[in-house]
């Protein structure tokens, strides 16, 4: 009876379940205000829907979806999905140091789990194994962990030396990383947002960086996402912790692991001995920015390793830290990628093969390829043309 | 099975962009289509038309087919995400019309037609299919190819 009188009171309104939007609204980072705004509605309108007094519309609710990327499907559902959202590992990182996870980084972070979990799958269903990759205790040493996975990763030094531009390092880095398994996403999450976040799965373990970010400072966060992989330690990771900073165990741990890899310790000595650099004598920052271009690294991965190695004194790190360089990537003239283009460089090339294939045996329809794409039909055709020709 | 004895037909997006291709290339599939659709036989739910404009926006208009395409009473789209919730990603990103479909033949069906979904998504990755779903509502389920052959229409839709 009552129902049916809340039925006709509330005719052509569509009928959800408000605790859903409210939760709904805090997994996206939206606070009434900036929701309010967004849906061009008063702030009480929505703690009304949210309370279950009134409801919004159908035109309304198409809104609420977009704005707050989910599903208009959701809504309905009888209680909140405790499962879904990000996890407390993410959300309550130490290397967030408090930073708020805002609408951007979040819906990106969705993004990423959602592909990790498709490529999971897909790579499963074709018969592939688990990724092996550790695990490492934190406990273990990150320089001498660093330069094991290193030694294994099959990048010669030589290799690297010879690399042109930093753009084509990041490249030569992620295509090592996915040949280990690992799915590396490059995504948009703003100068405000955090460098990266990582995410273990048997099938897909995944790093995610920044691309507001250089692309130096982004191989850097890559490998800091890779200790974190190791250690199976998901985290989303704003800030540089300094050496010997105590408040950040695993992110210290994880940004030691991705120097030594980078810069392996053999390698440092006989490049830093080319520059004059000898033991004991005060470095100036400009020569670890010097060594940092040799190894196509950030002057912070250099200045970590020139302290452990004891070429430099402690402080170095502070002052390259300091002076910043290099951190943010260049806006790119010129015409920005298709979409197809994007999500390639968006997912990177393993993800994206991994679902081609399970297209490919049918078992993900054309359809499914569009969602998680988020392109239309003929986008996906040019998409599967550009991987062929990949 | 008699030619008549399903009343509705409801259809997910991909198999509508289906037949819609098909029907370019077979006149047999599109007479069909346009038969079926202006007696209110096959059904959409307006969220497959909304989904329709992205995935497929080089269609030409051919939206005065599903012109008022229904929007399915609340209480059934309650049931699907009761009983089949798992159905859709609450972490997808972008809307997703396969709930809805599902909620508009429960709609049909207790309006009285006899109903069946017509669509592709039958394998069940991290969540549950159409078909999967289907089973739990007690829905029968068809493909896009089911579906034209039970019209006796040859014809191999394109796969999109």
């Amino acid at each position: 009876m009552e129902a049916n009188l809340a039925a006709l009171k509330f005719k052509g309104k569509a009928l959800i379940n408000g605790a859903v939007l409210e939760w709904a609204r805090h997994e996206s980072g939206f606070s009434l205000e900036e929701l309010a705004d967004r849906m061009k509605v008063w702030e009480e309108d929505i703690l009304d829907w949210e309370a279950g007094e009134d409801y919004p519309t159908h035109a309304q609710l198409k809104a609420l979806a977009n704005s707050l990327s989910r599903p208009s499907a959701v809504f309905y559902l009888p209680e909140p999905p405790v499962q879904a959202g990000i996890p407390a590992s993410l959300r309550q990182a130490p290397g967030l140091a408090g930073h708020r996870l805002g609408p951007q980084e979040l819906k990106q972070i969705r993004r990423a789990r959602r592909m990790q979990k498709v490529a999971s799958w897909a790579l499963k269903d074709g018969g592939a194994e688990p990724v092996k990759l550790g695990p490492v205790d934190e406990g273990s040493d990150p320089f001498a962990v660093g330069g094991r996975e290193r030694r294994t990763s099959g990048v010669a030094m030589s290799h690297q030396l010879d690399w042109q531009d930093d753009y084509e390092a990041f490249r030569e880095w992620r295509a090592a990383l996915e040949d280990q398994g690992i799915l590396v996403f490059q995504l948009k999450m703003g100068r405000e947002g955090i460098r990266g976040f990582s995410l273990w799965d048997d099938y897909a373990p995944a790093a995610a960086v920044n691309t507001a970010y250089h692309p130096t400072a982004r191989i850097f966060t890559l490998l800091h996402g890779m200790g974190h992989l190791l250690t199976r330690s998901d985290a989303a990771c704003l800030l540089f912790p300094a050496p010997g900073d105590a408040d950040h165990g695993v992110d210290q741990w994880c940004e030691q692991f991705a120097a030594s890899y980078l810069v392996p310790e053999e390698d440092l000595r006989s490049e830093a001995a080319r520059l004059g650099v000898r033991k004991g004598r005060k470095l100036d920052r400009r020569v670890a920015e010097r060594l940092a271009g040799r190894f196509s690294v950030s002057a912070r991965a250099v200045a970590i390793q020139l302290e452990q190695t004891g070429l430099a004194e402690a402080g170095l790190y502070q002052s390259v830290n300091a002076a910043d360089m290099n951190l943010w990537n260049l806006v790119p003239g010129g015409k920005g990628p298709t979409r197809p283009e994007l999500r390639i460089i968006e997912f990177g090339p393993r993800s994206s093969k991994a679902l081609r294939s399970a297209a490919d045996r049918k078992r993900l329809s054309a359809h499914a390829l569009t969602d998680y794409l988020q392109m239309s039909i003929s986008e996906v055709v040019a998409w599967r043309r550009i991987l062929d020709g990949a | 099975m008699e030619p008549d004895r399903i009343e509705a037909w409801v259809l997910g997006t991909h198999p509508l962009i289906s037949l819609i291709k098909a029907g370019f290339k077979n006149v047999a599939v599109m007479q069909l289509v346009v038969k079926l659709a202006k007696k209110g036989r096959l059904a959409v739910p307006r969220q497959v038309v909304w989904k329709m404009g992205s995935v497929f926006p080089d269609l030409p208009k051919l939206g005065m087919l599903f012109k008022g395409a229904p929007m399915p009473d609340a209480r059934f789209m309650k049931q699907v995400m009761a009983d089949a919730g798992e159905i859709t990603d609450p972490d997808q990103v972008t809307d997703d019309p396969a709930p809805w479909v599902l909620a508009l033949a429960l709609h049909r069906r207790a309006e009285g037609d006899s109903v069946c979904v017509v669509s592709e998504d039958f394998v069940d990755r991290d969540g549950l299919s159409v078909a999967s779903a289907c089973g739990r509502l007690g829905l029968d389920w068809m493909r896009t190819r089911g579906f034209l052959e039970y019209y006796g229409v040859p014809n191999k839709p394109d796969a999109g």
